[in-house]
């Protein structure tokens, strides 16, 4: 009863059948443009409404339309870009964020209205990981999921897909539960980078392990330090109370 | 303006952000709203439409109107009961039926629509060209509900429920869709190999 050639038939489970057809799938997120500008036009669609025929326009009149949205994203990106790479070098040396001693001009100046979260788009690239990208743009993993909170671990990030930016991109949203600085504490803001551990890092800056750790009370396991993560180095004028090593 | 804009993520939250704006009559409040829940969900609407009808520029049609049909409706007080995705999905099925049958079907042979005299000029138009030919085949071993079953999984996004509602079947209706388009794959491993 060889009916169906049961030599041709491959044993993988459905979840290797699915699994391969999705993989296959995503060939098709290159082919999904960005969506076009949204304009309902606010006074047309009221005199629309009226009628009781809704007459919004969502598709831009042809390509322009279009190419403009993409032109104003890809600056939208490059602009964030350069941010991300100024906002720590100015703010380096000073406060991360909120050090009452020093206040960072830079950053005070360009702090738009702090109520109103504003986002850039991003469009992931190939080879882009949650973290590279949180990393490119200065901020942290965890900023970048509670900015993106249908990101979930069922859920495959594509090619394509578009992520917002929390912008402008160096400041957090809500404020991160960093070292409390006291009397004259700096701070140099380091990002995590490969290969990188906790002890490394410290004896990088030639500080101790537990000087790291004490100026980073937001790491709750100090073995699990992630790529990407900003990490916040005692600048030598302050150095926190280390009974435990002071062999150094 | 149009690169930084002010976005609320989570269809839920959008929801309750719309419908409250519609019932207060804040016009602009609905707009904004409703904008930021057609950032988020564009693409999956544009994707559906476009493997289904296998041709970008009525995908776009079938996005653009679907969304436009969402809004007005949305407005008119006859919102999604649950989320937003299946609902918008369930639009864009109806517009993609339409134009299915003005088009009588044509497009069901091998390569129509995806402009057959189109030379690939570069490296994105290869893989598109590409893309097209797998899922040639991938539609000629599997009919279409299938097909579509397959198309509305790939995202993850929807579950066999709401992928019921969207196609007028049972849960257990959709499953068995799957497993019988596995079977079918199974037959054909360089599918999805």
């Amino acid at each position: 009863m060889n009916k169906n050639e049961p030599t041709n038939i491959s044993t993988a489970s459905d979840k290797e059948v699915l699994d391969g057809v999705r993989r296959r799938l995503t060939g098709v997120e290159r082919l999904v443009p960005v969506p076009p500008a949204w304009q309902p036009e606010g006074t047309a669609a009221e005199v629309a409404g009226s009628e009781g025929r809704m007459n919004i326009h969502v598709r831009p009149a042809g390509a322009i339309g279009l190419g403009g949205v993409v032109a104003v994203t890809v600056v939208a990106v490059i602009v964030g870009l350069s941010l991300a790479a100024q906002g720590p070098r100015q703010s380096g040396g000073v406060g991360p964020t909120e050090s009452p001693a020093s206040p960072s001009p830079t950053i005070s100046a360009s702090t738009p209205t702090a109520a109103v979260p504003t986002f850039q788009v991003y469009r992931i690239q190939e080879g882009d990981t949650l973290a590279s990208i949180a990393a490119r743009f200065g901020i942290t993993l965890a900023q970048l999921k509670a900015a993106n909170p249908w990101i979930s671990v069922d859920h495959f990030l594509l090619v394509g897909d578009t992520l917002d930016i929390p912008w402008p991109a160096w400041i957090p949203p809500t404020p991160a539960p960093g070292p409390t600085p006291t009397a004259a504490g700096t701070f140099e803001i380091y990002t995590v980078k490969n290969g990188d551990s906790m002890q490394a890092i410290a004896s990088k800056f030639g500080i101790t392990l537990a000087q790291l750790k004490a100026a980073n009370p937001q790491i709750k396991n100090p073995n699990y330090i992630q790529v990407g993560q900003v990490i916040y180095i005692p600048w030598p004028s302050w150095v926190p109370p280390d009974p435990a090593a002071s062999g150094g | 303006m149009m690169g930084i804009v002010t976005v609320e993520r989570g269809s839920q939250e959008l929801l309750e952000r719309v419908e409250s704006a519609r019932s207060s009559g804040d016009v602009e409040a609905a707009r904004t709203s409703f904008e930021a829940l057609y950032r988020q969900r564009y693409r999956d609407v544009y994707r559906y439409a476009l493997l289904m009808l296998r041709s970008a520029e009525d995908a776009e049609d079938v996005a653009g109107e679907a969304f436009q049909r969402a809004y007005g409706a949305w407005r008119s007080g006859h919102g999604p009961a649950g989320q937003a995705l299946p609902w918008l999905l369930l639009i864009a099925r109806r517009l993609v039926i339409d134009r299915m049958r003005r088009r009588k079907l044509l497009f069901w042979l091998p390569l129509a629509g995806v402009h057959p005299a189109h030379e690939p000029a570069d490296e994105a138009d290869t893989g598109r060209t590409e893309f097209w030919l797998w899922f040639e085949r991938f539609a000629r071993e599997l009919p279409p509900r299938q097909r579509e079953v397959l198309t509305l999984r790939y995202q993850r996004d929807l579950d066999d429920p709401q992928i019921g509602d969207i196609l007028g079947i049972s849960a257990s209706a959709v499953r068995s869709l799957v497993a019988r388009a596995c079977a079918t794959l199974r037959r054909n491993p360089e599918i999805w190999r």
